[in-house]
């Protein structure tokens, strides 16, 4: 069951991997690793009842948490060049 | 299977079923402005319905707590960060797309 | 007062993640990264009324997310049908709506909502008025009904 979502979502990441490499625009390919992040968050949760180890899920949150703030912090670096 | 067990299946395959849209919508759609709308709605609610599917099977009160906190805490930041990139496209003066 | 329920909420935080109150030297560490984020948050005065609505506001809130659950819930199915659409039915476009919002904790949950509500997407907020991308003309329209902006305006209730 767990492994069937995970194998599922691996091929939605690879949908937008594919859209993070075509592109075109820098906004498309944020957008696209925004949504891998949130992906990433579920797989490692889904990954961490698939064998048994439900700590994952602390993986889980630290991993919500730093994809959160490294887009925002992609997003000011192309807004004003600079992270001060 | 245990009923909760079929609880969570169910909980999965329309959390897996939502999230496959968000990703097909993301690749199919013709620009950034209409992918915004598969991409940043589709993922709340399909990590709500999988994450808030994993509390049935879990015995253990600290992962259901934890669960629920990743699950707030995503239908949080999820929205916020697509806001932050659509107002950083736009100020960029990115045009919308228009059909014909 | 504020600082005493931030603290509190901090320790809970601290407990829920690591469980393990039998361990003194986890405890101690603990309370010391409380006490300097705390000292942190005081010096940027992130610890504001905003952060912390009075108890109308939580009853409000709690009525209103179920209508935002299910209007998620509407939007993510107009997503479906669309994308899995061979046709992909879609012609977006731009549209300005006007808001009477009294707060900014209001417009920001107005903004957000119709973000979440199905076909469109709110890009900027101008003065007075919305900028708005639209998936179809229909949910253009649907944005102008008003019926959303009422339940906002409940939500916001008596907040001055």
């Amino acid at each position: 069951m767990y492994i069937a979502a995970i194998i599922a979502l691996l091929v939605g990441a690879l949908m937008i991997l594919v859209r993070a490499i075509l592109g075109p625009s820098a906004y498309d390919r944020i957008l696209a690793m925004n949504a891998m992040g949130t992906k990433t968050v579920v797989l490692v949760a889904l990954f961490g009842f698939a064998s048994g180890r439900p700590e994952f899920l602390d993986l889980a949150i630290i991993y919500a948490l730093v994809s959160f703030i490294t887009t925002v912090a992609i997003l000011k670096y192309i807004e004003k060049g600079r992270l001060d | 299977m245990e009923w909760n067990e079929i609880l969570t299946a169910i909980f999965l395959a329309l959390g897996v079923l939502i999230s496959l849209t968000g990703s097909l919508g993301l690749l199919r759609m013709p620009d950034f402005y209409t992918r915004l709308h598969t991409a940043g709605k589709s993922d709340s609610l399909a990590q709500t319905f999988i994450l808030g599917g994993l509390i049935f099977v879990t015995d253990n009160w600290q992962v259901a707590v934890r669960l629920l906190m990743i699950i707030l805490l995503l239908f949080f930041t999820a929205p916020t960060a697509t806001h932050a990139i659509t107002k950083a496209a736009r100020l960029d003066g990115l045009e919308p797309w228009r059909r014909g | 007062m504020r600082y005493l329920i931030f603290v509190v909420l901090l320790a809970g935080f601290f407990g829920l993640l690591s469980g393990q109150f039998h361990n003194g030297f986890l405890m101690v560490v603990g309370a010391l990264c409380i006490a300097l984020i705390a000292l942190i948050s005081a010096r940027m005065a992130l610890v504001d009324e905003e952060s912390y609505p009075d108890l109308g506001t939580w009853v409000r809130m709690s009525l209103y997310v179920p209508y935002l659950f299910w209007q998620i819930v509407l939007s993510n199915w107009d997503v479906f049908k669309r994308v899995w659409d061979p046709a992909l039915p879609v012609s977006p476009q731009l549209v300005r709506a006007p808001f009477s919002t009294r707060t900014a904790f209001g417009t920001v949950t107005f903004a957000n909502s119709i973000t979440l509500t199905p076909g469109t997407v709110t890009i900027e907020v101008l003065e007075g008025e919305f900028l708005i991308h639209a998936l179809t003309t229909e949910a253009a329209d649907g944005v102008k009904d008003g019926s959303m902006e009422a339940q906002v305006k409940r939500l916001e209730g008596a907040i001055k």
